[in-house]
């Protein structure tokens, strides 16, 4: 078996031997097995270049030590100044373990050279020493499986054989999603705690060249997308990636997603501890569990590595929070928090854990979630909603025990330290010297813990880099070694383990290709989601809608590296992508109507307080249209600076400013000129057509959507609560024709249906609601009354005109979270046949599935349910694998319903 | 196409296969096949098709169990010693599959009963030890119209062909017996256990997929095997316009008896085979 040693191990040996020559050096490897992931450099009390020996406290104090992190010792290192490596009888002698390993170090050929030596049967032999390099994760054998059943569908779906629903299910737990243009994928590319090394950025980088629009985006979650990939692309994309140790598995779906690290854990001088090292294990565990890609909507998980990054973990289903007791490592733990439409602070679930016991926590939230989350509506699915349901008391007895049944010994993590160093690059400094490089010096680089080293801020606008600006850059960061940099949550790229004397060289590397390095920190800061232009569920452009922030904020003439950390965010719809919930001034956007039309808007939110004692969302302040965003937002800048600034702090400011000064701004920037007055307001940002909800249709979250219905619905309250007291009989007649009007556009939207003008709000709704039976046929009397114009008939029929008011209620009252209605859907074509396979151990349940259809016409269908686990997994592949079609597969809590049509 | 449950389970292998399927189990249920001879040929053939859920099995043998029949002639223990095989034979299948209905038939297979006893099954396996019956099996076989499988072995070696109405039959190939004495017999040369078990389990496979109508079936073809090189050769063959049974000019127009040695093969398809 080979020695299992980490590059930087080997490059640590390898520099204390070279320190200590001529005279011996030597130290422990401490880890586990044949694996060893800690070093530690001792003293050689001999002083010798030809023999060396520990000192016994300092041995003990080792041992100790390696213990106290759950690792044994697995080897002897020594060096050999001036001969070979190989074991001589002086070394013989003084092994005096024979159950660890001997590694050697000779620096007699100039270069070193390393060997490992083994006892077996009491004679000594050399073994391979196999480098383990700087890695996030290690990616599953089974991934590789995945990936060519994954390449097989692809190939069927392209074919034609495969349904784009059928494939959707397959494609998104890769994290594979479709684009708002039809064939064009996003592919999202896990970066445990945002590391990426820069030969993984170099082919990343390749790939979106190659494939992908030419661009790779960073996310709020640290990992990084390449965008605009053609179906065809997808699989040699992801074979690329795996060839480099990367993976987009959990990328998206009810699956266990990337999990964050603070982009400054390891290097930071507050922190507690690195965290990322937990990051790693975790995730490498993780994403070997089956159950991690089947849950009942995503899972989130981070870490905090000091005490200011609580607002980091306070919105993810699980965070950990590093703290120390007793002299001992762990971690408080928060869980079920979250943002998205309904956002909630995390819960605490542990005041204390030992750090190994966070596998076996997670596995237990996990399965937690698996068996009481909410499949059913995805909008009520996320752990916080289990919590919301059963209460703190039920949820936490239902936790632990599912922690009792979890093996402890079992469970516990081994974590390889991440060694933060400078390199001893032959680099030769540039001299970085000037007002503009201390200028950007002071926005952009900070110290770390380690003497001598730095970090360095790249801020990416829109969270965007161009293959070649990523592509240099890898080749730049090369000589810095493997650990050099980290993808952070404000979409920006943060450099590590930089010397100080090498900053001149990063500055020039930078001040060319990034131009908002050469600006304020506040905009490289901001952050937005995708947004309308690539996202599917997105109302508003909120990527190009930053970019209209930095080129105003670029107008002011106010000091906004006062205001740096100041957070914008910004999400192009209700779901909180671009993290409005934390933003110091933030916005989400909604559709709005003026005169018929629908123009782009975004609710303002302020005042974020994620890291105080009792910690607060952003609240909503009031609503804007995109268009005077930016202009509100400089003015709003402008003020706070002009109140003194982050001497105030930004909540404090919006506090006392509520009903005064931003009011006065927010009232300034509220109105909306018509259509004819002004079309800009009409135009979202970077748009070149009109702003319309169309494409927006069912099937697709857009919960912008429910603002349109809601409006409606207002409308048909406030004209029913007046016609109660009203006595004019005019006014009751243009309010019962506002009536029908509102309860015949209200749910058109669900239909993705935009009409233009009133005959084609009555005329569609006739035909979309009414004549497919979803609204009575009675009514359609009215609803032509009210599209003629005849509103003396409506006076007549005043019960009827009420009475389809509320069965439009109704009817909304029913719909799903699918946007579809009963009877509609799956509903109205139920399966002809069904068996219960439940309980049916594999492959039996096929057995039947296939007897069945032996009897049944080709077209037919068969419902069956289905355990989950083996079951889900074999049996419809199994089915399809024979021809037939898989129409649908649907969970339900812990069983699956399967639709099949026979071919 | 009703199987209860115990049968689902039982036959889910075969259900599982495209080719079987829940169709094909039920035609194994409703098919018969006999298989003549109890010995180192049936004894495999007799297991594997009881195992199948063959519906209807026959298995004619008038000889007991001896204790050197047990190297190869697996169905047989060694407290069947001195029992009718057929019976032992019988008894064997059932426990292995209680759904299949066993019929032994303790008789000697002769020119006056042939006829009677293979007139109800659908397929007939050939696992005797001896020319004679060979050649009657063969007779009776293609004069009534019934597909069966011929097998021989002999020392380390073996050969089958299937027949089905119209393909080329163990006579179109060998005439007629060869003279006495000329062929060495199981008794005299000796077998390999396992030669006989693999070739029984060919001739059974043969019966499973004529039954079932899937694959090639070994018709004008003579399959001959060698368990020393592990060599399969296939050798094509065609109907004899000569031959006395199915030629042109038939001068067998019934089951006839001959009379020679028990298990008696010539040493591979050599010389007289008209190819």
């Amino acid at each position: 078996m080979a020695m299992r040693i980490k590059s930087s191990i080997i490059a640590g040996m390898i520099r204390h031997a070279e320190n200590d020559a001529p005279l011996e050096a030597c130290g422990y490897l401490a880890g586990r097995g044949n694996h060893a992931v800690k070093m530690y450099a001792m003293a050689n009390m001999d002083g010798s270049p030809e023999h060396y020996t520990f000192s016994p406290e300092e041995q003990f104090r080792v041992i100790k030590d390696a213990r106290k992190e759950g690792l044994d010792i697995v080897a002897v290192y020594h060096s050999h100044p001036r001969s070979p490596s190989v074991m001589s009888a002086e070394d013989m002698k003084l092994a005096f373990d024979k159950s660890i390993s001997y590694v050697i170090i000779s620096l007699e050929k100039g270069t070193a050279d390393l060997k490992s030596y083994k006892f077996t049967k009491g004679t000594v032999e050399q073994e391979d020493i196999e480098e383990v390099k700087l890695n996030f994760y290690e990616i599953p054998e089974l991934y590789i499986h995945e990936l060519d059943a994954f390449e097989k569908v692809t190939k069927d779906f392209i074919e034609g054989s495969l349904a784009q629903v059928e494939y959707r299910a397959h494609r998104v737990s890769f994290g594979i999603y479709e684009q708002r243009t039809n064939g064009t994928y996003m592919v999202r590319i896990r970066c445990t705690a945002g590391g990426m090394t820069p030969a993984q950025l170099a082919v990343t980088a390749d790939l979106a060249g190659r494939y992908g629009s030419g661009r790779i985006h960073v996310t709020t979650r640290q990992e990084v997308q390449i965008h605009d990939v053609k179906v065809d692309g997808l699989g040699p994309v992801l074979r690329e990636l795996l060839t480099i140790g990367l993976s987009t598995r959990g990328g998206g779906g009810n699956t266990v997603r990337n999990i964050t690290v603070p982009e400054d854990s390891g290097i930071s001088e507050d922190e507690i501890f690195d965290v990322t090292p937990h990051s790693v294990a975790l995730t490498s565990r993780l994403i070997r569990d089956q159950d991690s890609w089947n849950l009942p909507r995503k899972f989130k998980i981070g870490f905090a590595s000091a005490p200011g990054h609580r607002e980091r973990i306070i919105v993810q289903d699980l965070g950990f929070e590093a703290v120390i007791r007793d002299g001992r490592r762990g971690f408080r733990v928060f869980g079920a928090g979250g943002m998205g439409a309904k956002p909630m602070m995390a819960e605490l679930i542990h005041d204390f854990i030992e750090e190994k016991d966070i596998y076996r926590v997670s596995t237990a939230m996990k399965r937690l979630f698996d068996k009481h989350g909410n499949r059913r509506n995805r909008y009520a699915a996320r752990l916080r909603f289990v919590w919301k349901n059963l209460g703190r008391k039920e949820f936490l007895r239902l936790y632990n025990g599912e922690l009792d049944q979890l093996d402890k010994d079992d469970m516990g993590l081994l974590f390889n330290e991440i060694i933060n160093e400078g390199t001893s690059t032959a680099l030769e400094s540039v001299n970085g010297e000037g007002p503009e490089f201390e200028l950007w010096k002071s926005r952009y680089v900070l110290g770390q813990k380690q003497a001598g080293l730095t970090s360095v801020l790249i801020p990416l606008s829109l969270g965007d880099i161009s293959s070649v600006d990523a592509l240099e850059l890898a080749r730049f960061l090369e000589p810095f070694g493997e650990n050099v940099l980290r993808f952070s949550q404000a979409q920006n790229i943060v450099l590590r383990n930089i010397p100080e004397g090498l900053l001149g060289n990063v500055s020039r590397h930078v001040a060319k290709r990034y131009p908002l390095a050469s600006g304020p920190s506040l905009s490289g800061n901001a952050v937005s989601c995708a947004g309308a232009d690539t996202c599917r569920l997105g109302l508003c452009l909120s990527r190009n809608l930053l970019s209209a922030v930095y080129s105003e904020l670029g107008k002011t003439g106010v000091d906004l590296d006062g205001l740096k950390d100041v957070k914008v965010r910004i999400s192009g719809c209700p779901n909180a992508c671009g993290q409005h919930h934390g933003a110091d001034i933030g916005f989400f956007g909604k559709v709005s109507r003026k005169d018929d039309r629908s123009y782009p808007a975004y609710y303002i939110v302020a005042g974020q307080g994620l890291n105080s004692g009792t910690p607060v969302f952003a609240e909503r302040l009031g609503e804007i249209s995109a268009r005077n965003v930016p202009l509100f937002l400089r003015e709003i800048l402008e003020a706070y600076a002009a109140a003194g600034g982050a001497e105030t702090g930004f909540s404090g400011f919006i506090e006392s400013g509520r009903n005064g000064k931003i009011r006065t701004i927010l009232d300034k920037y509220s109105q909306v000129p018509g259509f004819d007055e002004d079309k800009n307001y009409y135009f979202d940002w970077g748009a070149d057509e009109a702003f319309s909800i169309a494409g927006m249709g069912r099937g697709e979250c857009a919960a912008g959507l429910f603002d349109i219905i809601d409006h409606d619905a207002d409308l048909i309250r406030k004209n029913i609560e007046g016609l109660s007291s009203e006595r004019d009989e005019d006014k009751i007649r243009t309010s019962l024709a506002d009536i029908v009007f509102s309860s015949s556009r209200m749910l058109l939207v669900t239909k993705g249906i935009e009409p233009r003008g009133r005959a084609e709000v009555f005329s569609q709704f006739i035909g979309s609601f009414i004549k497919k039976g979803l609204v009575e046929e009675k009514y359609s009397g009215i609803v032509e009354m009210a599209g003629d114009g005849d509103l003396d008939g409506l006076l007549k029929e005043r019960d009827l005109v009420v009475e389809l008011s509320q069965a439009v209620t109704a009817l909304y009252n029913s719909m799903d979270n699918s946007l579809r209605f009963p009877g509609e859907g799956e509903l109205k074509t139920p399966a002809a046949k069904f068996k219960d396979l439940r309980g049916v151990k594999c492959p039996l349940n096929f057995v039947k599935v296939k007897l069945i259809l032996e009897t049944m016409k080709g077209g037919e269908t068969l419902e069956i349910f289905l355990d989950n686990g083996e079951p889900i997994e074999n049996v419809p592949r199994s089915i399809q694998n024979q021809g037939d079609e898989i129409v649908s597969r649907k969970r339900n809590g812990d069983y699956w319903s399967v639709t099949i049509k026979k071919s | 196409m009703d199987f209860t449950e115990e049968q689902v389970e039982r036959y889910s292998r075969n259900i599982l296969l495209d080719d079987v399927g829940g169709t094909g189990q039920r035609k194994l249920l409703d098919s018969s096949v006999l298989i003549i001879g109890a010995g180192g040929l049936g004894s495999p053939a007799a297991l594997y098709l009881a195992a199948a859920g063959v519906g209807t099995i026959g298995i004619v043998d008038d000889d007991h169990v001896e204790l050197s029949n047990l190297q190869r002639q697996v169905i047989h223990f060694t407290s069947d010693i001195s029992r009718p095989k057929a019976e032992s034979a019988a008894e064997k299948m059932r426990l292995l599959n209680p759904g299949v209905t066993v019929i032994p038939v303790m008789e000697r297979l002769m020119a006056g009963n042939i006829v009677s006893v293979i007139k109800d099954y659908d397929f007939i396996i050939d696992g005797t030890d001896n020319f004679p019956s060979k050649f009657l099996i063969n007779d009776a076989c293609v004069l009534g119209g019934k597909p069966f499988s011929h097998g021989g072995i002999l020392r380390f070696y073996g050969q089958t062909l299937t027949y089905v109405p119209g393909s080329a039959c163990y006579r179109c190939l060998f005439q007629t017996l060869p003279p006495r004495g000329t062929v060495p017999s199981c008794g005299e040369a000796g077998i390999l256990g396992v030669v006989a078990g693999i070739l029984g389990m060919i001739q059974a496979s043969e019966a499973l997929r004529y039954i079932l109508g899937i694959g090639e079936l070994l018709t004008n073809r003579l399959l001959y095997m060698d368990q020393l090189t592990v060599e399969f050769r296939k050798l094509n063959t065609k109907p004899n316009p000569n031959c006395p049974v199915c030629g042109e000019n038939r001068t067998i127009l019934e089951p006839v008896d001959y009379e020679q040695p028990a298990c008696s093969l010539k040493e591979g398809p050599a010389a007289k085979v008209n190819l």
